[in-house]
Formats: C-alpha cells, sequence, structure tokens
C-alpha cells in the first residue's frame, strides 16, 4: 500500500471512530420525527412498523415504511452481534464520518489527476485530503441535522460514495462498480424511495449529468448506454419491494400520494408556493457563498471569506475544462439552493413549483444543501490544488496548516459531539437517554397484553410526540414509543384524536368526565398510559410540546392525575413512581371489531355520536343519512345554521393591518404610488376577498401617512383633487393634510360603491360592509388621536379635528348597515331532508343553558307550519316542539324564534366613572378631565365562554360629547406571576346628538377566560354624560334542532356472534355464527377504502383473479414448505355477554394463509361507510354470503398484497447479483 | 443608403468606444461596486443592464476570462468589507449575487475560449 493511501486510510479510521466518544454508555440519541427506534429495539420496530403499509398509530392510517426494511435488517444482525444500541449508532455514524471522507478524497484526487498542468502528486494528496475535511466538517454539513438524524440523512456519505461507484464505473468499466451502487443503495433504501425523494432528486439527476458531461468531454471515453439501462432497470428491480408499493399508491386516484402529487387541492397547497416563499425570505445568498450555517451571522464567521478567496484564485489560474464543469454544476446548484438569485431567478424558481411534484422542494434550503457541499467540497479542493501548485513548498504547507485549521477548528462541535448530541444551553435538557428500566417494563407489559386495543398517553401533547426521561436525566421526546415497539396503537398527540379532537380536549377543560369516556369507548381506547413525572410537563416543554393544548390541559401533573382518575375510575397499575398504566370500565369499552346492535342515520356523525340523547347503548351506530338503504332505520337530522356573521367567526372583521410607510408624501415620486396601488388593486379584481382586504390596508395606510408625516405637512384649508398622472407640475399637491383626508374619503366611498354594486347575496354585502365600519372606527381613534397629539397650533388642530370627525360621521351613514332585530332573534336553518323520507318528525331543541321562559315563548316556522313547544314531552336536555310533516321536499330553511338572553341583564358598572338608572336609560358620568387616561367604567360580562360569537348592541346619547368605548379580552395564562393577559379587540368613539344604535359583533377565542367593556372620555369637551339604553350582549350560539323520526314498525333484529382475531397489523380474521338477517359490522379503525371484506371461499371470475389465484396457491404451497400456520383458537376476551369474542392475536407476516384472499371476491364494497365519524362499517347481507349463516370473512388493508410480490422481486434480482458478483469477481481466478 | 449611414456612424461610435477600454471596464466596475455600496433599490434592470453592458465589452474589446475572474476579486473585496461591516444586509446580499453573475460569466467565457483556441 502506498504511503499517502496509508495517511488518507488512517485518517478514515480515526475519522470512524470519534462518534464512539459522543454517547456514554447505553446512551442513545433517539427522538424526533423518525424516532430512530430502529437503533434501540430494531426487531419490533421491524415487526410492528417496517413490515406493513399501515400504522396503527392513533386511529391508524397509510404509510410507506418498506424502504427502511434492509436497513433495519442490517440493524438487526448488528444488534444481535454488539447488544448495545449505542455501539450501533456510533457504528452507522462512524460510517457517515470516514465513508464521507474517503469517497470526497478519491473523487477530488481523480478529477485533480485530469488537469492540463499537472499538479504535483502531494498537493493532489492533501488538497483532497482538505476537501474530504471540508465536506464533513464544513458549517453546512454539521449543522445539516446531525442532532436527529432521519433515515435520508445517510446522503451526507452516499451520495458521494455512489457517485465515486459510478465515476469508477464509467472511467474503468468494471461492473463490479455498479452492481455494489445498487446493492447499497437497496441498504439505505429510504434515501431512494418516497420519503426521500427530495433528497434523490436533489442529487442524482445533476450528478449523473457532471458524471457524463465529465466522462464524454473532458475524458473522451464513450458512455455505455445500453449496460446504463442495464444498470437503471437493475436498480428498478432491486428496488421494486418498496417501489412497486408507492408507484401503484401514487397512481390509485384519491390515495394520499396521489393528492400530493397530481390534485389541485388549491394551487398553493399543491405547489407549495405559499411555503417557498416563506423560506426563502429568511434565506442569504451571502452566507451560502460562505459555506456557513443561515444562523451562523456573527463576525467571527467572516474568516470563512478564504474559501470564496480560494475559488476565485482557483479559476483565475485555471487553464482545464474540469474545474469550469465543477464549477458550472457548483453554480447551478447554488441558484437552487439559494433561490434569492435576482427577482428574475426567483420568479424562474417559482415557476418550476407548477411541475406536478416539485412541491416537495418547499422548504428546498435544507434540500439542496447537501448537494450544495458536495460540489463546494470538489470546486475547493480543485481550486485549492490550483493555487497551491504555484506556492513554494514552505508558503505551501503555511497554507495548508490555515486551511486545516478553520475547517477543524471549526468543525469541533462535531468532532466533540456538541452538534450531534444535543444539551440545550439554557435549560441543561440532553438530548440522549440511557433507557429507564421501569419504563422497559411498561413496553412489555403492552407487548405481552393480548388484548387487540387502543391506548392513549398523557400528559397529551400538541406536535404528538411522547415525552419521558431517561435512566440518568436526559430525554426521549419522538414519536410514541408504545405504537411502535409495542405493537399496540397509540394516541399521544392532539391530531390523533380526530375527528374528536377539539371536543376532547374542550371536555378536559369544562372536566366533563363522561364525555372524556364517551370519546375514549369510540376510539377503542382501552387504556391509559399516564407519565406522572413533572419534569416532563414542566415549563422547559411547553412551549414546543403543550403550546395548544395547555390552554385547555390540567395545569399541573396534580391536576391531571386527578383528571384520569375520574375518567378511569381508579383502576390502576404503577411502575415506579412515574409510569401508571389505567384500565378503562370494561362496560364501556367497544371493541376492535363488532357488530351494531342498530343504526342511526343522521347527517352529522359526530354529534350524534357524542350526543347522549338518544340511545345509551354503545353499538348504535350513526351512519351518513344520505345512504338509507331501507326506510326502517331511526334518522336524526341536525338542522344547520345560516349564521348571517359566518366569516367573521375569527373576528378577521377587527384584524389591523400594518403597512410600512416609508415614502414621504412631500417625495416628488410619491404620485407614483397612488399608480402602483391602482394596479395593485387591478390585479386583485377577481379575487373579491383579497381586493376587500388589499383596500383596507391601502386605507390603514393613508392613516399612517398622515400619523407619521402628519406635524410636517401643512393643513392647507381648500377642497383637494388627485392630480391626473401626466399632471406632473401638480404632484406636490399631495403633500397636505387635507390630501390625505379626501384620498381617504374617496377610497372608503369606492369601496362601499363597490360592496353595494358586486353581485352577491345581502348576507354577504352586509359581512363586508361591517368588516369596512370596523376598520372605520378604528382609523377614527387613530386619527383622532393623532390629531390631539400633532405639533400643529390649536387653530388648525380644532379644524383638523372637526373636518375628520365629520368626515367619519359622513362615512357611516353611507355604509347603510341593517339593525339586528335584538327582541327576539330570528335564527336562520337550513335542513336537508332525504327523498325518501315523506314522514312526520319530532323536531327536538338542544336545551343546553336556555332559560325555560325562553323556551316557553319560542316557535318555529318551517314552510306554512308553525311548531310551537309541546310542554309535556322530550327529555331533561331536550325541549320539544310540535311534530313536522314533511311533504317530500329535499330541502327547508325555517326560523327559530327564541327570545335571546341578555348577558348584560344585570350590568354592574365598575371604577372611577358613576352609573345612575334613570328610567329607562343608564346615564353615565365619566371623568373626562384628564382625557383618555382615566379608567372610566367597566362591566365584566358574565358568562364570556371561549370559541362563542356575541353581538353586543345598545342604544345611546352623548350630547355631542365623544366616548371611547373598549373591548377587551382576558386570555388564560400559565404564567403565576402573571396570571391574565388582556387582548384590546376594539376602541369606538361614540358621539352622538341624538339617540342611535351601536351593534358589534365579536368572537371570543379559544382561549379566552373572560371579557370586559369599558367606556372612557374621549375627548375634554365640558359635558360628561353618555346615556345608555338597552343595552344587550347575547351569544349568537345556534341551538341545536333534531328533526327525529322514529318508525313503529322499527324492531330490533336478531344480530349474529362473531368472533375476531387480529393476524397483523393490516389482517383480520372474523368468524361468524348466526347471521340470519343483514346486520352491519363495525371496525374501529379510520375509514379507508382499502379496507376490504373478503369472503375466502367466493372466487373473482375475470382473468387478473384467475393469475392472482394461481400465484396465491403456488405461493401457499412454497411457504407451507417452511412455515406451518398459527393455527391457535384461544380466546381472550368476550365482549357484550359472548356477542362478540376476541382471539389471541399474533403478528404473523408471512403464513401459508397469507395468501388466502388472492383472487378472492370483496364482499359489501359498496355498502361499505364511515361510521362515528372516522371508523368502518359493512351492511352485510345475506346474499352476500350465499345465504350461509356461519362462516369466515378476511378483512384486509389491500394495498399490503402489492408487497408480497415486490418483495419477492428484490430478493430475486439481490440473489442473482449476489450470485454473479461472487461468480465473476471474486471466484474467477 | 440610409442603413449603411447608419452602420458607418455605429462602426465610428464603437472604433472611438474600443481606444476607451480601461475607462469603460473602470466605469463598469465602479457601478457594481457604487450599486453594492450606495445603493438602496434593488432592480433587475440594473443588474441585467450592467451585464449586458459588461458582456457587450467582451465582444468589443475581446476580453478574456481572467478579466472577468479579476473583476470577481474586486465583488469579492466588496462583498467581504460588506459582510464585516454589516453582516448579512441587503448590500452583502447584493455582493453576493454580482459575484454569482461574474463567476458564471467567467466561466461560460472560459468554455467559450477554450472552444475557439481548439477550432
Amino acid at each position: 500500500m502506498k504511503k499517502t493511501n496509508i495517511l488518507v486510510f488512517t485518517i478514515a479510521i480515526l475519522l470512524f471512530f470519534i462518534p464512539f466518544f459522543w454517547l456514554k454508555p447505553g446512551e442513545m440519541n433517539l427522538g424526533g420525527d423518525s424516532g430512530r427506534l430502529y437503533f434501540y429495539d430494531p426487531l419490533s420496530y421491524l415487526k410492528y412498523y417496517t413490515l406493513y403499509v399501515y400504522s396503527s398509530s392513533g386511529a391508524g392510517n397509510e404509510i410507506f415504511s418498506y424502504s427502511s426494511l434492509f436497513y433495519t435488517s442490517v440493524l438487526f444482525v448488528f444488534k444481535l452481534i454488539f447488544s448495545s444500541p449505542t455501539i450501533l449508532i456510533s457504528i452507522f455514524n462512524g460510517i457517515v464520518l470516514s465513508c464521507g471522507f474517503l469517497s470526497i478524497y478519491f473523487i477530488v484526487r481523480e478529477l485533480l489527476s485530469n488537469f492540463k498542468n499537472p499538479i504535483r502528486k502531494s498537493i493532489i494528496v492533501f488538497s483532497s485530503i482538505l476537501a474530504g475535511f471540508f465536506y464533513i466538517f464544513s458549517q453546512l454539513s454539521i449543522y445539516s441535522g446531525w442532532e436527529n438524524p432521519i433515515l435520508s440523512h445517510n446522503q451526507i456519505f452516499l451520495n458521494p460514495l455512489i457517485f465515486l461507484l459510478l465515476l469508477r464505473y464509467f472511467l474503468t468499466r468494471k461492473k463490479l462498480y455498479m452492481y455494489s451502487a445498487v446493492l447499497i443503495s437497496v441498504v439505505f433504501s429510504a434515501n431512494f424511495s418516497f420519503q426521500g425523494a427530495p433528497t434523490f432528486f436533489a442529487f442524482y439527476p445533476l450528478a449523473l449529468t457532471f458524471l457524463i458531461c465529465y466522462v464524454k468531454l473532458i475524458k473522451k471515453i464513450s458512455i455505455p448506454f445500453k449496460e446504463l439501462i442495464f444498470g437503471i432497470i437493475l436498480f428498478l428491480l432491486a428496488h421494486s419491494f418498496h417501489l412497486i408499493p408507492e408507484i401503484a399508491r401514487l397512481f390509485s386516484f384519491g390515495s394520499s400520494l396521489n393528492k400530493v402529487v397530481f390534485i389541485q387541492g388549491g394551487v398553493d397547497a399543491r405547489m407549495g408556493i405559499a411555503y417557498f416563499i416563506a423560506v426563502a425570505s429568511g434565506v442569504k445568498l451571502s452566507l451560502i457563498w460562505l459555506g456557513v450555517a443561515q444562523f451562523q451571522r456573527a463576525l467571527i464567521f467572516s474568516i470563512f471569506i478564504i474559501f470564496p478567496i480560494i475559488l476565485i484564485s482557483g479559476f483565475y489560474l485555471n487553464k482545464g475544462k474540469t474545474l469550469l464543469l465543477t464549477g458550472l454544476f457548483f453554480l447551478a446548484v447554488m441558484f437552487f439552493d439559494s433561490a434569492n438569485i435576482t427577482n428574475t431567478g426567483f420568479f424562474f424558481y417559482k415557476q418550476l413549483f407548477k411541475i406536478p411534484g416539485f412541491s416537495m422542494f418547499r422548504n428546498y434550503h435544507g434540500q439542496w444543501l447537501y448537494v450544495y457541499f458536495f460540489f463546494y467540497a470538489l470546486v475547493f479542493g480543485q481550486t485549492l490544488a490550483i493555487v497551491a501548485n504555484k506556492l513554494s513548498r514552505r508558503l505551501f504547507l503555511i497554507f495548508i496548516f490555515v486551511f486545516t485549521v478553520v475547517i477543524l477548528g471549526f468543525g469541533t462541535p462535531l468532532i466533540t459531539g456538541a452538534a450531534s448530541i444535543v444539551t440545550h444551553k439554557e435549560n441543561g435538557i440532553r438530548y440522549a437517554l440511557r433507557m429507564d428500566p421501569i419504563y422497559e417494563k411498561v413496553l412489555a407489559y403492552f407487548k405481552k397484553y393480548p388484548i387487540d386495543e387502543k391506548i392513549i398517553t398523557f400528559p397529551i401533547t400538541s406536535p404528538g410526540f411522547q415525552i419521558f426521561q431517561g435512566k440518568d436525566g436526559g430525554i426521549y421526546q419522538g414519536i410514541p414509543t408504545i405504537s411502535f415497539l409495542s405493537g399496540k396503537s397509540d394516541f399521544s398527540g392532539f391530531e390523533t384524536l380526530r375527528p374528536f379532537n377539539e371536543i376532547f380536549i374542550q371536555a378536559m377543560y369544562d372536566k366533563n368526565y363522561e364525555l372524556l369516556k364517551k370519546i375514549l369507548s369510540l376510539l377503542n381506547i382501552h387504556h391509559i398510559f399516564y407519565n406522572s413525572d413533572p419534569y416532563i410537563y414542566s415549563d422547559n416543554f411547553q412551549a414546543y410540546l403543550y403550546n395548544y393544548i395547555s390552554k385547555f390541559s390540567p395545569k399541573d401533573q396534580k391536576e391531571y392525575g386527578k383528571l384520569i382518575e375520574k375518567i378511569s375510575e381508579g383502576n390502576r397499575i404503577d411502575f415506579g413512581k412515574n409510569y401508571h398504566i389505567y384500565s378503562l370500565n370494561a362496560d364501556a369499552y367497544l371493541p376492535h371489531i363488532f357488530i351494531a346492535t342498530e343504526t342511526l342515520r343522521t347527517n352529522n356523525q359526530l354529534s350524534l355520536s357524542i350526543d347522549q340523547y338518544f340511545s345509551n347503548d354503545l353499538r348504535a351506530i350513526p351512519l351518513p343519512a344520505e345512504k338509507i338503504p331501507n326506510n326502517k332505520d331511526r334518522v336524526f337530522l341536525y338542522a344547520q345554521p345560516e349564521n348571517p356573521f359566518e366569516q367573521l367567526t375569527s373576528n378577521s372583521h377587527l384584524h389591523k393591518h400594518e403597512p410600512f410607510i416609508s415614502r414621504k408624501l412631500s417625495d416628488p415620486l410619491y404620485a407614483l404610488t397612488s399608480v402602483k396601488e391602482y394596479f395593485e388593486l387591478y390585479k386583485q379584481r377577481n379575487n373579491p376577498a383579497g381586493y376587500l382586504d388589499l383596500s383596507l390596508f391601502f386605507l390603514e395606510k393613508r392613516i399612517r401617512e398622515l400619523e407619521t408625516f402628519g406635524d410636517k405637512i401643512p393643513v392647507l384649508k381648500t377642497s383637494w383633487h388627485e392630480p391626473k398622472l401626466w399632471e406632473f407640475y401638480n404632484w406636490s399637491q399631495y403633500n397636505s393634510w387635507d390630501a390625505g383626508l379626501a384620498r381617504y374619503q374617496q377610497d372608503v366611498e369606492k369601496l362601499i360603491g363597490w360592496v353595494n354594486n358586486r353581485n352577491d347575496p345581502e348576507i354577504k354585502k352586509n359581512e363586508n360592509k361591517i368588516k369596512i365600519r370596523e376598520q372605520i372606527y378604528y382609523h377614527q381613534v387613530e386619527l383622532l388621536r393623532s390629531i390631539i397629539s400633532i405639533n400643529k397650533n390649536n387653530e388648525e388642530k380644532t379644524y383638523l379635528y372637526s373636518f375628520a370627525d365629520d368626515m367619519f360621521n359622513k362615512l357611516f351613514q353611507k355604509i347603510q348597515l341593517p339593525i339586528y332585530d335584538t327582541s327576539i332573534y330570528n335564527y336562520q336553518h337550513q335542513l336537508s331532508l332525504y327523498s325518501n323520507l315523506d314522514d312526520s318528525f319530532d323536531v327536538l331543541l338542544a336545551k343546553r343553558n336556555i332559560s325555560n321562559n325562553a323556551l316557553m315563548n319560542a316557535y318555529i316556522e318551517i314552510n306554512d307550519q308553525v311548531l310551537r313547544p309541546v310542554q309535556a314531552e322530550g327529555s331533561d336536555k331536550l325541549f320539544a316542539f310540535t311534530n313536522y310533516i314533511n311533504n317530500k321536499n329535499k330541502k327547508e330553511s325555517f326560523s327559530l324564534h327564541l327570545q335571546p338572553e341578555n348577558l348584560a341583564k344585570d350590568s354592574n358598572w365598575t371604577s372611577s366613572g358613576e352609573s345612575v338608572e334613570t328610567g329607562k336609560s343608564t346615564t353615565f358620568i365619566i371623568n373626562n378631565n384628564i382625557e383618555d387616561e382615566t379608567k372610566g367604567l367597566m362591566f365584566e360580562i358574565p358568562n364570556w365562554t371561549p370559541n362563542n360569537q356575541y353581538l353586543i348592541s345598545f342604544e345611546y346619547m352623548t350630547s355631542g360629547d365623544d366616548f371611547l368605548l373598549s373591548f377587551y379580552d382576558k386570555k388564560r395564562s400559565g404564567d403565576i406571576l402573571r396570571k391574565r393577559s388582556y387582548k384590546l379587540f376594539f376602541e369606538k368613539i361614540l358621539s352622538t346628538t341624538t339617540w342611535k344604535t351601536h351593534q358589534s359583533i365579536i368572537s371570543a377565542e379559544g382561549d379566552s377566560a373572560g371579557a370586559f367593556l369599558q367606556l372612557t372620555a374621549f375627548s375634554a369637551k365640558d359635558k360628561s354624560k353618555l346615556q345608555i339604553k338597552n343595552l344587550l350582549i347575547t351569544k349568537i350560539a345556534y341551538p341545536e334542532i333534531i328533526f327525529k323520526k322514529l318508525f313503529t314498525s322499527y324492531a330490533q333484529q336478531a344480530i349474529p356472534k362473531i368472533t375476531f382475531t387480529k393476524i397483523n397489523p393490516t389482517k383480520y380474521r372474523v368468524n361468524v355464527v348466526g347471521a340470519t338477517s343483514p346486520y352491519d359490522l363495525v371496525f374501529l379503525e379510520a375509514f379507508s377504502e382499502n379496507w376490504k371484506l373478503f369472503n375466502p371461499e367466493d372466487n373473482t371470475k375475470s382473468i387478473l383473479g384467475y393469475f392472482s389465484r394461481f400465484f396465491g396457491i403456488i405461493s401457499k404451497k412454497i411457504v407451507s414448505l417452511f412455515i406451518k400456520e398459527d393455527m391457535n383458537k384461544q380466546i381472550v376476551a368476550s365482549y357484550f355477554n359472548g356477542d362478540v369474542k376476541e382471539g389471541k392475536h399474533t403478528n404473523t407476516f408471512l403464513a401459508p394463509n397469507t395468501f388466502e384472499t388472492w383472487g378472492k371476491e370483496a364482499i359489501a364494497d359498496n355498502r361499505h361507510y364511515g361510521a362515528f365519524d372516522y371508523a368502518n362499517l359493512w351492511v352485510i347481507n345475506p346474499e352476500d354470503m350465499d345465504g350461509k349463516k356461519d362462516y369466515t370473512l378476511i378483512l384486509e388493508f389491500i394495498p399490503q398484497k402489492k408487497f408480497y410480490p415486490a418483495l419477492f422481486i428484490s430478493l430475486l434480482t439481490l440473489f442473482s447479483l449476489a450470485i454473479y458478483i461472487l461468480k465473476t469477481e471474486i471466484f474467477k481466478k | 443608403m440610409r442603413t449603411s449611414k447608419y452602420k458607418q456612424f455605429i462602426k465610428n461610435k464603437l472604433s472611438y468606444l474600443k481606444n476607451y477600454k480601461l475607462p469603460v471596464l473602470t466605469a463598469i466596475v465602479l457601478i457594481v461596486i457604487g450599486d453594492i455600496f450606495l445603493s438602496n433599490i434593488k432592480s433587475d434592470i440594473v443588474i441585467f443592464g450592467v451585464l449586458g453592458l459588461y458582456l457587450f465589452s467582451i465582444n468589443l474589446y475581446e476580453l478574456k476570462s481572467k478579466t472577468t475572474f479579476l473583476i470577481c476579486f474586486f465583488v469579492l473585496a466588496a462583498f467581504s468589507i460588506q459582510f464585516i461591516l454589516s453582516s448579512t444586509s441587503d448590500h452583502t446580499e447584493k455582493a453576493a449575487v454580482w459575484l454569482f453573475l461574474f463567476l458564471l460569466t467567467g466561466i461560460i467565457q472560459e468554455f467559450w475560449q477554450l472552444k475557439n483556441e481548439k477550432n
């Protein structure tokens, strides 16, 4: 071996051992999006996750995990040898470092050996070594995701390694290089799969083009295209095990993959442009040039300028094509990595998102980064050698020394492990842990637990991560370990609880234990895993893990414990001090598969699933009303409210714009901004919402301009006309208060005219007008305050105040909004009836907090019928009206007349002012001597509840004085010292000499804990009396109205008994006994059309079915030679007096019966519905099973079936490849 | 007749310009440096206008790629000063864009040169 090679391999070995010093013995850096649990327990990860296309985590979903099959298998073998996960992690990190270094070294050496002006050998070696160092220790590399590396992070060594192998193949034509590349790619398939698509498409097309250009144009060697195509076919065959299922899903209409790539689910959503633009705003090209991470902006990093200097110097001294070619690719990647190269370049980049699938590059900087520092290393290595070749020996050594010090010095965080094993600087949290043996017992408990059930983990987190402490500190914060390592489904995050997630957390807040239990039951949850460790619920984790949830969940672990005790009724097993497993009441548990006792047809499955009004039977299943197979089902139709303020539910009408004012009104070119605004509005002409929003933004701009430059611009006291664009000699006329106010008035009037002239329904017009009115209120306060405080003489200020006040009053008059009648509220509803429902309905109203008096005076008008209250009927929760007779109308709209509940009935105003009842009105005496500094009068609104919309209405008279009405929302806060915070929603000036009505619509936000109104004096006039009458604050809560239809002929039918057994997460066997009539089979797993019920005895009558059966029989015979079928028929649980029994579940990936449904007919496919708004239900008729009473059904997630032949193709290819390599390369002599 | 007059006029002007290689190149470099240090305007018209002028100069003065790489050094110096003074300000970003464009121009120019040399 040559001396240089000894040196290089010694460095590679040293690099390999560096990661062995990062972790303490027994420690693992697990967690994050991938969890990296395959290092901890590769076998369980393989058994419960990798081998299946379905993840039963939460309610279950389709996944693409096959690509990690060989990687996890290799890890499993390594685990058998080394047993320690710490060693496993260190070995694979070592491979990344040493292999990455070696590959870059050999690539650069190859490129340098081809230079026109020969370079000294020692320079080639040292430049290549430094390029290798630069590649693995550059700032871009060490902050590229080492702290929680997902599988695609292996690209750090895979990219250069595959590149090197292909380069060697092109130069030597030895097929061994190509085959080795294929074999390596199979082990690290994640980088070549759907999940690794961005990394694959960022690197390989460019790398292959570079190689072809290099070989063809520079080395002048012909490209073996036939062999290359053969290699690509070989690659595809070897990767079939994940590519076939992925491609099948890609072209399967409606699949998640198909939607991501092809379906126009909103242009922005598909293209990811919005995300791309957001990312692009923070990416700096200057930092990319320096080769540092985007957060490294300190002065010290200016030392990295030496790298661009070497680059430019190298190009200056260069005389060959190799560097030019590399430089061209380097700049191309720099463009893709930065995007911010001229506006034209950015525009071009945005257009690329029109290509289907390009949206995978929405987080483009992170995805192109690896390719960028790969080409940077190649260019750096070459330019360094060119420059060094011109230096004397002594200068060369200094040169090498400086670069080595800079690269390795700044690479210290990776060498020491500080960048890869993160310890948080502020709170000392270490994201590496030794697994707690007590927690391992919890995992073992769930692994062995025989029932096929689901688990919920508390404290519940926002992103769905689980968190627990290791043995000696350090934490795991990542995907739920119970789901991925024990084979049981675990709900650990807010999102996993869909569709009940919002209801669930609100029930936690309301301490509605019954509702919580009901939801857990509907989700097939039988156990609660509770980690009571106070540390994991401390402030350190609140911001990331509990951010949204914390507004609803218990404030500390003590409260959490109480909540769980209430739900579980105290049945628990303790594991040490912190881990507890609670069992839920067996009577409230719904097994994974069961038969419904009755079905309830409804247009609102979610509400009916959790409503306790109609049935206490857990097995009564709500189904979509549209699909009514017969006229005997019980029907519950929920009326849909028609809220005139629907678009205002998130307080969008109170949104405050923040324009940036940079151009002075005195600027000679100011007039052009007017033209620019005109064109920007013109561009929004086909987008009404955008047009309105932009117009309001420009109105705010007018006000801000006056506010910002008010002191300096003159008050002319003359009328103003906008100069034409060509009247440039009049452009200076924009620079006056009069111009600003006149432009504002004109623009508002134009906008009101635009709303009036649009062909919108009246409701929509009024909503838009409310938005404009609220903005004018806001501008009025803003501008008048500004006038009060500007630096002008009193005469000018008085003139401006009065002028602006008049202007706003005129504008308010122009808006012409209707006053909503508050004496009796008219709630409009829509009801969809179905053509086959032509009977009478019970009409019921959910009482909730509506007073009896209001209910007794309520009535419903529908068609010509008036439905009056029926006192005797209903229940304590429901209030009944007289029946409604439907005359085959499909759609009805009706109105409920109900007296609103006035939250301000017993208004109690407090603070510095005084309120006196004077007849029907209340007179408020407010101190206005100190202007708006006074606290004024305040009224705390009682019974204010989050997520509700409110109407505030009153009549007022101020005798011409100005008062300020403010509205504040109190926020819940976890902060001990600052228990509440307040958010000012609006301020409005009340000023009138006659009685006027004021109405405001407001929505309490999700974290609202209360609200209050405040009245203060606004201007210091003599009078200080404000009279208010008919103050009404009422919730615009549409009462739930349900139309119920019962059939006298309804008789409960006998339901068959079933025994179900889980074979694996994608397959269940259901034995049915005594099926004499139609029945409904329910499967509590997220609804998917890919779940199919098969009759294993019914053959599909098609050619495809025939072939499928044929291969199924062959496969069964082959598998039978090696694996015996598990015939265990042990029953592990029985429910509903033996109606449902559960067999001992197995986790059988491959057995002779794996192929039993191949070429078999799916049954009841057109009667497969969504139940409980998330699960699966099949209506099975006797004729589906040829009238048989006792039979077996197979429930299967069909995408899994594609995996078996695909895996067979891959294994066959790999086996053939291995034989070929052994024969031709190893044993050829 | 008139067209040839125009051609003659342009030829005369160009031959006149040919005598001012250094001032023209200095002017281009100064415009770039001025744009980096002094201008707050981010406009593609300026960038591509100046770049177009430089491409025209390459043709007119038959400039070698080395000249372009030399200009890269000036831009790099401006970039370094800006980064030291103002980290990743808009001015530094502008310098980075200029560096990218001149390096790209230099590489393409050298490819062109090598091709012509071969022919």
